[in-house]
C-alpha cells in the first residue's frame, strides 16, 4: 500500500457495476444491480460512435493555463510547508512522550548497570584465563620434554642395534668364508637324539645325567 | 454514497488504485450536492486530517480540490473560475437570445 498513491476521492453510487462486488465500508447495505457484461460486446446503436473533443477557444485555452500555473505553484509550497509542520510537530511530541514516561532515564540506569556486570564478568574471566594458560605453558613444556626423552630412548635403541649387528658381524658368512663355512658345517654332526626336562636339562642319547648345554 | 436519484458524497482518504467500493483508509468530510430548505449545500470537512494527509503527499481528486478552494483552505481551483465564466458566457446568450 503505497502511501504516495493515495488520494483523495469521493465515493458516490455507480450504476453499472456487477452485484458480486462488495459493499463499501463507508455504505454497507450499497450494491448495485446490473452492467452488460462485456462478452456481449457493444450494441450497434453504440458501435461507431466517435467522442467529439471539446473545441475550445486559444485565449480561453491561455487563460487556463496561466490559472493552473499558478495554482500549481501554489499547491507545492503549500504542500512543502505542511509536510514541515509534520515534521516539527512530530519532533516535539516524540521529544515528550520519551520526557514524559522517562523511558530515557530508566535505559540509562539499565546500561550502567550492565556495565558493572560486564566489568565484574571481564575480570572473573581474566583469572579463568591466566589459569588455563598457565597450565597450557605447563602441558607444552612436559610434552617437549617428553618428546626429548622418546627421542633420545629411540636413539639408545638403536645404538644399541647397531652395536649387536656390529658383534655378530665377525660371524656373519661371506664370500670369503663361505667355503669354509660348508666345509664345517658338513664335517660336524649335531645329534638331535635328546630329551629335555622342565628344568632345561638335556639327557642325550640314553644316558641318565642331565647337561644344561645343547651338545 | 447516498440512494437512487439522490447523490451523497462522501470525501475519503483511499488508495488510488483500488475500487471505488473496496475499504476506504479514512473518512475526511462529505458533500450534499443538493441544497437544503435554505438554499445551502452543506460540506464539512476534517481540516486537521486534511493537513496530516497533505503532509503526507496525498492526491487531491478535482471535485475535492475545488470545493477545498472554494472553503478557502486552499487557493481557488482554475475549473472554478472556467465553470463561472463559461455560465456567464451561457447566461449572456440566452438573455441575447431572449431579447
Amino acid at each position: 500500500m503505497s502511501l504516495m498513491r493515495q488520494g483523495l476521492v469521493i465515493e458516490k453510487l455507480v450504476v453499472g457495476l456487477h452485484r458480486q462486488r462488495f459493499a463499501p465500508a463507508a455504505a454497507p447495505n450499497l450494491v448495485v444491480r446490473w452492467r452488460k457484461p462485456i462478452s456481449l460486446g457493444t450494441a450497434p446503436s453504440k458501435l461507431f460512435r466517435v467522442p467529439q473533443r471539446p473545441q475550445i477557444p486559444e485565449d480561453e485555452l491561455k487563460e487556463i493555463r496561466r490559472l493552473f500555473k499558478n495554482y500549481n505553484t501554489q499547491m507545492k509550497s503549500i504542500r512543502a510547508w505542511f509536510a514541515e509542520e509534520a515534521k516539527r510537530q512530530e519532533a516535539v511530541t516524540a521529544a515528550a512522550v520519551a520526557g514524559a514516561t522517562g523511558e530515557e532515564a530508566e535505559f540509562q540506569r539499565c546500561l550502567q548497570i550492565n556495565e558493572e556486570w560486564n566489568k565484574k564478568v571481564a575480570a572473573e574471566r581474566q583469572v579463568r584465563l591466566a589459569a588455563e594458560k598457565a597450565k597450557l605453558t605447563d602441558k607444552i613444556l612436559t610434552d617437549l620434554e617428553q618428546d626429548e626423552l622418546q627421542k633420545s630412548k629411540r636413539i639408545a635403541e638403536i645404538q644399541q642395534m647397531v652395536e649387536r649387528e656390529k658383534d655378530l658381524s665377525s660371524h656373519y658368512i661371506t664370500e670369503e668364508n663361505i667355503d669354509q663355512a660348508i666345509e664345517e658345517a658338513l664335517s660336524q654332526e649335531v645329534n638331535y637324539n635328546f630329551a629335555i626336562d622342565r628344568e632345561g636339562n638335556y639327557y642325550h642319547g640314553f644316558s641318565m645325567t642331565p647337561t644344561t648345554s645343547h651338545s | 454514497m447516498g440512494c437512487a436519484n439522490r447523490p451523497f458524497f462522501h470525501i475519503v482518504v483511499a488508495e488510488q488504485r483500488t475500487d471505488q467500493h473496496m475499504p476506504v483508509i479514512e473518512q475526511v468530510g462529505s458533500y450534499d450536492p443538493l441544497p437544503n430548505e435554505r438554499n445551502q449545500k452543506l460540506v464539512a470537512f476534517n481540516f486537521e486530517r486534511i493537513q496530516h494527509w497533505l503532509a503526507r503527499g496525498v492526491n487531491l481528486t478535482d471535485p475535492v480540490a475545488e470545493l477545498l478552494g472554494l472553503s478557502g483552505y486552499l487557493p481557488i481551483h482554475p475549473r472554478t473560475y472556467m465553470t463561472a465564466w463559461r455560465n456567464r458566457i451561457k447566461a449572456n446568450e440566452e438573455s441575447k437570445v431572449k431579447n
